[in-house]
């Protein structure tokens, strides 16, 4: 079966303040989770480019994750709340694109959730490999 | 009368006014690192001071790093705090000083000299990198403080896993008592931990290292360990001695190879006075076994267990070591005396051939020294020293009639002859003939010898077996259990009969005479033995075996003084012995050593009873000083452990005198050096609960079988038995010190012999930021806490909500970790409680936190129905009372106002029946499933011996007392208090005046800053920029963090082969020192100018690298970092192949990213050393004169003519103070400084610029406005003035309001017009009354009618207009009250409140107006007091008009009525209606019109644009105290920018390209900071680069790509993104 050996590609844009710190966190705390997944450090989601979304999912990436600081507790302010805008849109975007929206997440993860955020990885990977290999790889490899 | 003499008392800190004004130091000790500690170190190192930041705790961090979340603004505490953390540890004037506590203080404000004790770590603070490798394998759990006792922790551990600095330490609480009772000092507490760790084989190696016969020891000791064991006090003693049987067994067992060689080197042990010791040397011998060193030999006489100790610590020490055996075997009285069921004797031998295999060690068997081979020969045949260690071998003999018949035995004879010969003879000597005692034995005796001799006699087939002793049984010498086993197997006792005559028949014992006795006691307390020949009793019997004491042998000392046997002059014990050679010549002086020659004196071996040879105690000496003795020859039949301790002794003496040493220095206690005096100590009982547990049993063979043969009977621990009978330790040494963290550190950091320190240093002023304790409600009996698991105090409950909790933020209760339907929080436990038990005062504190904790429970179990227990709740902060209104409508939260009367168990299910009294006082109960204490603040328990110290005081709550108005001062000049060490205090009241501290300490050092700090500096940076990328990789195999699981060496492959990579290697640790050196040579060699390291995480380790950079001259901006611990080998630890590859590509990322980066410079900007303080209340007269005392040109502007605010119409302060007599000294002090404008009658029209770099306009409000004070002045137009910061100080005012018919009859008026009345003396109440409120007069008409006055409280104040409430009025309630009572005791005064919230120690005051008679009547929102006019018209002058008041009294729950002469409505502050400094500045404001802070907690007096400060009742209503250290704090934080000459950005910014921005302004919309602007010249968009915080907002919006994120641009991401898919 393909999909008992698919092995998910999640890229992963964290906020230097919250779901980076929690990442370490689980690191510090040896909580284990699949290594399906590639960190990239933001300053902040509020500086995530949606086109670093778009380019990796062309390029074949699974899923993406999305990590921010809790609504609120933005280190810089309300960096988050523009994030959830812009996925908003861009979920809309990959719809349109004939792309699972759901291989796009967004969660809020402070620096002290080590636990949910392997938590969620354990989750993400589990689901982005139900739900199969990103049909655009698949179409590009033609 | 007679003077006193002697010197006076030296007060702690003398100040000599006289003396020549000593040079102030620029350095600050700061006590504490709590959040207020490390605020002031912060604040103060920004400013330019060295801080020494000193903590008793291993981590910095307090009681925040505890906190799940903060109040109001539910932010998760360890997020907010974690850059505070990060920040101190890594500021360059900031030396942290932890596990340090100050000791001593001299000198005067402004240089003081401060001793303080560094308690040791036990690891290296510059090897250790955290990795927690040690605590992995540390095999003792202790309750982990930092998660309040809910779970466990190790001995070596890390306080948190952000802890600051991230480095491990050790908990050691002392010696063990089980340790300190060991004769032999065996490290018990280490080999039980290590047995329960299964490390069986380092557990039996620990034991040899103190005694080297341990599966003997674990058979026959009589174990004074399990004596002292505290677990008895739980339950029963650990089996310790089985335990080390178990260990032993099984190495003996597994590993017949063992060698000498095999047993680890301990860092402990032996002991050693300094590092030439022979025993330091003696650690090398031991493990190289190498061949003797060049020194006089030494003969041991006595293979026993004092022998064969001595004799291995010797050989261990490098000397050759000839023992001389009387036996064929050796051990001993362990080999002839004790019965092999007691020891397997194959079990000996293989033990002490152990011993005998040491290549230093010869042994000469049947070798009987004494008549034939005398001890002075073994000297002249060159043995340098001789230890004598015979034993006491000899039977006493027993003067009877009849004794010497056939049938008589000897007991000890009797025991040789079984052992040597073999139990049944078969196997024993040749000349051994079988020996069987058919029929009835006797057995005369009570001691060992007397069981052991009648259960061998039992065991070699004796029909009857009878022991006869003339005592009681609890007086027999014989240890217990042996007394208990000899009855089970048959041994008849008989006890209180002497022996009397050996009767006879045929020259054969027939029968034993006895005579009954008794011990008696003389008059000096004495025993003897009174026998009564008329009772008497014949005992038949085949044998008598005689076991009444041993002797010494005396033959042994023949010829040593003169005579054997013969008495030799006394040696007083204990007096001070012989002198080794080369210290008796030390003694005699330098004069001339060479001539002096000690005086011959006899010299002679002092004898005891019993033929003992009599030594001195410490060191086993005897009159000659090269003979030494020990063990049972000295001190007549003893255990075997005590002949160990002798071996070691004498050994330890031997070494020191052959080489000339001080036989006596250092020995108090053996087992370290004196130094580490705090580590001495006795370990108490661990302090904590402990679940009972039976102790393992011992599986024996059933009696009837075991005396059937010499087989030992106790069958040993199976591995499951022992491993949970070693979890019984309650570890009370902490640390046992069995070294497995030793052999686990990769670094070698850990290191158990350190020793605390004395560190000195200088400071001109001292911050005590030391923090309060929390309060224990073990003694509140009716709440059960520590008796019901499921009573847990609020501190734990947070432990239980953090995600990195225990439960990791999942609620559950402790007893069986179930969700909880139903929780109770009892708050005010022991809080403002009258009782002993309790604290009179409010903790401040636990109101807010409940609810929040209520909060975060239903977030967390939204099914949870929370209920708060509560009297007042205290919601009294800013935005406190939004948060208390929004957990009442959040559903699922009850608050219930009830007074507590207990706490019982539901039997059977561990919940929790609360019983209280409601309002209405009506007895009620409820069950919940958990209930949480809510415990308040205590002074912390360090704060009298720190108030002794530093001679500061304290209040009669035992906190640190400051002064009533100025909060941060204490009685000492130069010495400032913050935080709760002052009174219970949160975080923003702990920060603000933790700035405060900085503030004072800034303006007393004001001419020393900048003197003791030193900026690092760089060597310029290299030119390797030439287009051509060259990467260096640095791949860390952090010990075996990464490496045990990513393939590290391939990964460094990997990485070489990757395009732009010039070099790649594999580290142990990159961060160790040396790989800067290997960074450097990589740059000098192949001139690599971007360096990639993959290691643990940016967050900790990044600007380390970056500092490396710049060390070798890179710019700090090419560097890359990879973390493939963190995000690799920690948490795909199972999956080392996914993780390589993983790694693999997270290099593969870091270098492409590497190869885009582009160096960056941070920019500076040059800062105006000016301030602008905007207002001039007391909030801004404050913050004027703390920045200008600091040095600093200060404006100040007041928009009214008057400066003074609000302050003018306040009078006295709750604790008495004068107010208006303050407020002159204020204005006059600001008059009269030589740095401050004050602009009165003008205000602020217009601000420009950014921080550092400000215009303002400063515009007179009217024409003829002339300003008061010399200084001061109302310019006649505009002014421009130039500054670097900005602290608006505002104010607010007191509400208007027209309820209670405020303004239309005289007799309802404010608060603020009562004390104006008051102050005046007068209550101004109709002309009938007017003389009864001044000074009462005497002659008054006691027929009076008393006045009565109502207060009406929250009038304007906690409604619908301002939800918020307005904090101070209460307390001004009560101090009206207690002023009217003042002035006329008589008046009536009922206060209708809703809460009364007299938080922290006003609680007090309120506590005192209820006991004078001041009535609190509450009133419910919905129905408030009405007010009426009675008689009169509303409005009418109203001397004969009465107010009625009609109210609802809840605790009769009926309508009452009340008149009143004077209803006075608390009206609290409201913000200013002119908003026109917030829109100038463009500041925030919260929904009550009040400014916004930049955080509510940790930047309380900033706001979120850099440069500009907020202080006093603009932030919010507060108390004239709270204001000061507002302004006081604000002012501190407006001199960290002033005190810089320049200010750098951060370097996370972004760069703007020109040639393509269109200046379309959206990255001026995005800016959170107003970092972006757009050039009205040039029409492009701009960066104030140090208002720009780096969040990259605008970057991301820019729709043409114009803006750049310094290190984060879309090339690099793209390049990284190129290699992840």
């Amino acid at each position: 079966m393909e999909h008992s050996t698919f092995e998910p590609r999640i890229i992963g844009f964290l906020c230097n303040w919250c779901t980076y710190a929690g990442a370490d966190l689980a690191g510090t705390s040896r909580i284990q989770y699949p290594p399906n997944i590639r960190i990239i450090r933001m300053m902040c989601s509020g500086s995530l480019d949606p086109t670093y979304v778009l380019k990796v999912l062309l390029e074949g990436a699974d899923g993406v994750l999305i990590g921010g600081c809790h609504p609120g507790e933005c280190h810089y302010i309300s960096g988050n709340l523009k994030a959830r805008r812009r996925v908003a849109i861009l979920k809309s975007v990959l719809e349109d694109a004939g792309l699972e929206p759901e291989r796009v997440w967004l969660r809020w993860i402070s620096a002290s959730e080590g636990a949910y955020f392997a938590e969620t990885v354990r989750e993400m990977v589990d689901h982005i490999r139900a739900l199969g290999p990103n049909p655009l790889k698949l179409e590009w490899a033609v | 009368m007679s003077k006193t003499v002697g010197p006076r008392p030296k007060a702690p800190v003398e100040t000599h006014p006289e003396a020549a004004p000593q040079k102030k130091v620029g350095a600050v000790a700061v006590l504490g690192a709590g959040i207020a500690g490390m605020q002031a170190s912060l604040d103060l190192g920004e400013m330019g001071f060295k801080v020494h930041l000193i903590d008793n705790k291993p981590a910095i961090g307090g009681v925040m790093a505890q906190l799940d979340k903060t109040f109001p603004t539910n932010d998760c505490a360890m997020c907010i705090m974690s850059p505070k953390l990060v920040d101190t540890g890594r500021h360059p004037n900031i030396q942290l000083h932890t596990n340090t506590e100050l000791a001593g203080i001299d000198g005067q404000a402004g240089a003081f000299h401060l001793k303080l004790k560094k308690k040791p770590r036990f690891v290296d603070e510059l090897q250790c990198n955290g990795c927690g490798d040690c605590a992995e394998v540390c095999p003792v759990s202790v309750f982990s403080e930092y998660d309040e006792g809910l779970v466990e922790r190790k001995a070596i551990y890390r306080r948190y896993p952000q802890a600051i600095p991230n480095l491990f330490s050790i908990e050691k609480s002392g010696i063990p008592p089980c340790r300190e009772a060991c004769p032999a000092h065996v490290n018990i507490q280490g080999y039980v931990a290590l047995i329960s760790a299964g490390e069986y084989r380092k557990a039996y190696e620990l034991i040899r290292e103190r005694h080297p016969l341990p599966s003997v020891c674990g058979r026959i000791c009589h174990h004074p360990c399990e004596s002292a064991c505290n677990r008895a006090e739980v339950d029963e003693p650990v089996a310790i001695n089985y335990l080390k049987r178990f260990a032993a067994d099984r190495i003996l067992g597994e590993d017949a190879t063992l060698r000498e060689g095999d047993v680890a080197d301990s860092q402990l042990d032996p002991p050693a006075e300094s590092g030439e010791s022979g025993n330091g040397e003696g650690k090398e011998g031991q493990t190289a076994a190498g061949p003797p060193k060049n020194r006089e030999p030494v003969a041991v006489v006595g293979a026993g267990p004092a022998g064969l100790t001595a004799a291995l610590d010797l050989a261990a020490a490098g000397y050759g070591v000839t023992i001389f055996e009387r036996e064929a075997k050796p051990g001993g009285a362990l080999y002839s005396a004790v019965p092999g069921y007691r020891l397997d004797k194959e079990v000996l031998f293989k033990e002490a051939q152990l011993i005998l295999d040491h290549p230093n060690i010869e042994i000469r068997y049947g070798q009987s020294i004494g008549d034939r081979k005398r001890l002075r020969q073994l000297k002249k045949e060159g043995f340098g020293a001789v230890f004598v260690a015979t034993g006491a071998a000899v039977s006493r003999e027993l003067d009877i009639p009849g004794i010497d018949s056939q049938g008589v035995l000897n007991g000890v004879e009797f025991l040789h002859r079984v052992n040597t010969a073999g139990y049944t003879g078969q196997q024993g000597g040749a000349d051994a003939e079988p020996l069987r005692l058919d029929g009835a034995v006797t057995v005369i005796g009570g001691g060992n010898v007397a069981t052991d001799a009648a259960r061998t006699a039992r065991r070699l087939g004796a029909r009857k077996v009878r022991i006869v002793y003339r005592r009681t049984r609890r007086e027999m010498p014989a240890y217990p259990w042996e007394i208990e086993e000899s009855l089970e197997e048959g041994i008849e006792i008989l006890t209180g009969w002497s022996p009397q005559e050996v009767k006879t028949v045929d020259g054969r014992v027939a029968a034993l005479r006895c005579a009954a006795s008794r011990t008696v006691f003389d008059q000096e307390g004495k025993t003897g033995l009174l026998v009564n020949p008329e009772q008497t009793k014949e005992l038949k019997t085949d044998f008598l075996i005689v076991a009444v004491g041993q002797n010494a042998d005396p033959t042994v000392l023949s010829g040593m003084n003169g005579s054997a046997g013969s008495k030799g002059p006394k040696q007083a014990q204990g007096s001070p012995g012989p002198k080794s050679p080369k210290a008796s010549k030390d003694q005699q002086g330098s004069k001339a050593p060479q001539v002096a020659k000690p005086p011959q004196v006899p010299k002679a071996v002092a004898t005891g009873r019993g033929n003992t040879i009599g030594v001195e105690p410490l060191t086993l000496q005897t009159g000659v000083e090269w003979l030494f003795a020990g063990g049972d020859v000295v001190s007549g039949p003893a255990s075997a452990v005590e002949a160990v301790a002798a071996g070691h002794a004498a050994a330890e003496s031997i070494v020191r005198y052959l080489e000339g040493k001080d036989l006596r220095e250092n020995r108090e206690w053996i087992l370290r050096p004196s130094a580490e005096a705090e580590t001495l100590r006795i370990a108490g009982k661990p302090n904590r609960p402990v679940e009972k547990k039976a102790r393992a049993v011992m599986p024996t063979l059933d009696p009837k079988k075991r005396i059937r043969s010499f087989e030992s009977f106790e069958l040993g621990f199976d591995e499951q038995t022992a491993r949970e009978e070693a979890k019984r330790c309650l570890n009370c040494g902490t640390c046992s010190e069995c070294m497995l963290c030793v052999s686990a550190c990769g670094r070698e950091a850990v290191n158990h012999r350190m020793a605390e320190q004395v560190v000195e240093l200088d400071a001109g002023a001292v911050i005590l930021a030391t923090g309060a304790d929390k309060f224990d409600p073990s003694g509140l009996d009716e709440y059960g806490y520590r008796r019901f698991p499921n009573v847990i105090t609020a501190p734990e409950f947070e432990r239980v909500l953090s995600a990195s909790g225990p439960f990791e933020g999942h609620v559950l209760r402790p007893s069986d970790h179930a969700e909880p339907e139903k929780v109770a929080w009892v708050l005010c436990a022991g809080s403002r409680q009258m009782r002993q038990e309790g604290k009179p005062y409010c903790s401040a504190v636990c109101c807010m936190y409940s609810i929040k904790e209520a909060i975060i429970a239903r977030e967390h179990a939204p099914g949870a129905v929370c209920h708060l227990y509560f009297m007042d709740i205290r919601a009294y902060g800013k935005d406190f009372e939004a948060y208390y209104e929004r957990a009442q409508g959040l559903g699922g939260i009850e608050f219930r106002r009830a007074r507590l009367s207990g706490i019982e168990e539901v039997p059977g299910s561990h919940d929790l029946r609360v019983m209280y009294v409601d309002e209405q006082e009506r007895v009620r109960e409820e069950v919940y499933q958990l209930v949480v204490l809510s415990t308040g603040l205590v002074a912390g328990a360090g704060t009298p011996e720190l108030s002794r110290i530093t001679g500061t005081r304290l209040n009669p709550h035992g906190f640190l007392a400051g002064d009533s108005l100025v909060s941060e001062q204490t009685n000492v000049p130069g010495i400032y208090v913050c935080g709760s060490a002052a009174a219970p205090r949160n975080i923003p009241e702990s920060v603000t005046t933790a700035s405060a501290c900085a503030a004072y300490a800034s303006a007393l050092l004001k001419e020393a800053r900048g003197s003791q700090v030193t900026a690092k500096s760089y060597p310029p940076e290299l030119s390797l920029d030439d287009g051509e990328s060259r990467v260096g990789v640095f791949v860390c195999h952090c010990g075996i963090n990464i490496g045990a699981v990513v393939d590290v060496p391939a990964v460094a492959q990997y990485a070489s082969g990757l395009p732009g990579v010039v070099y790649a290697e594999a580290n142990l640790y990159t961060c160790s020192q040396d790989t800067q050196e290997r960074i450097r040579a990589a740059v000098q060699e192949r001139g690599i100018n971007r360096v990639v390291v993959a290691s643990c995480t940016p967050r900790t380790h990044e600007m380390l690298f970056q500092d490396t950079l710049r060390e070798v001259g890179l710019n700090p901006f090419m560097f890359e970092f990879v973390g493939i611990r963190e995000q690799c080998s920690w948490v795909h630890t199972e999956q080392k192949e996914r993780a390589t590859e993983k790694a693999k590509q997270l290099v593969a990322m870091g270098v492409s990213r590497a190869r885009v980066l582009s160096p960056f410079h941070r920019s500076s900007f040059p800062v105006l050393k000016k301030a602008l303080v905007i207002g001039g209340g007391v909030a801004g007269i404050t913050a004027a004169l703390a920045v200008a005392d600091q040095g600093f040109e200060t404006f100040l502007v007041e928009r009214e003519i008057e400066l003074g605010g609000n302050l003018r119409d306040l009078h006295y302060t709750l604790e008495g103070r004068d107010v208006q007599a303050f407020l002159a000294g204020l204005i006059e002090r600001l008059d009269k400084h030589p740095l401050i404008t004050v602009f009165t009658d003008c205000q602020v029209q217009d601000v420009s610029g950014y921080v550092g770099n400000y215009t303002t306009t400063i515009a007179p409000r009217s024409a003829n406005g002339s300003g008061k004070g010399s200084k001061s002045g109302a310019p006649a137009q505009l002014q421009e003035v130039e500054h670097g910061a900005i602290i608006v100080a505002t104010g607010a005012r007191e509400i208007r309001t027209t309820e209670y018919l405020r303004g239309q009859s005289e007799a309802v008026i404010t608060q603020r017009e009562l004390e104006g009345r008051l102050a005046a003396g007068s209550l101004g109440i109709g002309s009938g009354q007017e003389d009864a409120s001044g000074s009462p007069a005497p002659d008054r008409k006691p027929a009076r009618k008393p006045v009565r006055i109502a207060m009406i409280q929250c009038v304007g104040s906690r409604d619908e207009q301002r939800p918020y409430c307005s904090r101070v009025c209460c307390q001004t309630a009560v101090k009206n009250a207690l002023k009217i009572k003042q002035l006329d005791p008589e008046a009536e005064v009922t206060v209708f409140y809703r809460d009364v919230r007299t938080y922290g120690f006003s609680e007090e005051y309120y506590q005192k107006a209820r006991e004078e008679g001041v009535l609190f009547l509450r009133y419910e929102p919905e129905l408030k007091p009405e007010v009426h006019h009675e008689g009169e018209p509303p409005g009418h002058h109203g001397a004969q008009g009465r107010l009625l008041i009609r109210y609802r009294n809840l605790l009769l729950d009926r309508p009452e009525q009340m008149e009143a002469d004077l209803l006075v409505l608390s009206t609290g502050m409201e913000p200013h209606e002119d908003r026109s400094i917030a829109s100038i500045l463009k500041l925030p404001l919260n929904r009550d019109g009040f400014l916004l802070e930049a955080h509510a907690k940790l930047r309380p007096l900033d706001f979120p644009t850099e440069g500009i400060y907020l202080c006093g009742a603009a932030h919010s209503p507060m108390a004239i105290q709270e204001v000061i250290s507002q302004a006081a704090g604000a002012a501190a934080r407006a001199v960290t920018l002033l005190a810089k000459d320049q200010i750098q950005s951060s370097g996370l910014t972004v760069q703007i390209n020109e040639r393509i921005c269109s200046g379309c302004g959206l990255c001026v919309e995005v800016c959170p900071y107003e970092a972006r602007v757009i050039n009205e010249q040039s029409g492009k968009a701009e960066i104030i680069e140090v208002l720009c915080q780096g969040c990259g907002a605008c970057a991301t919006a820019c729709p043409n790509g114009a803006t750049l994120q310094i290190g984060f641009t879309k090339t690099q991401v793209y390049h990284m993104l190129e290699e992840v898919v």
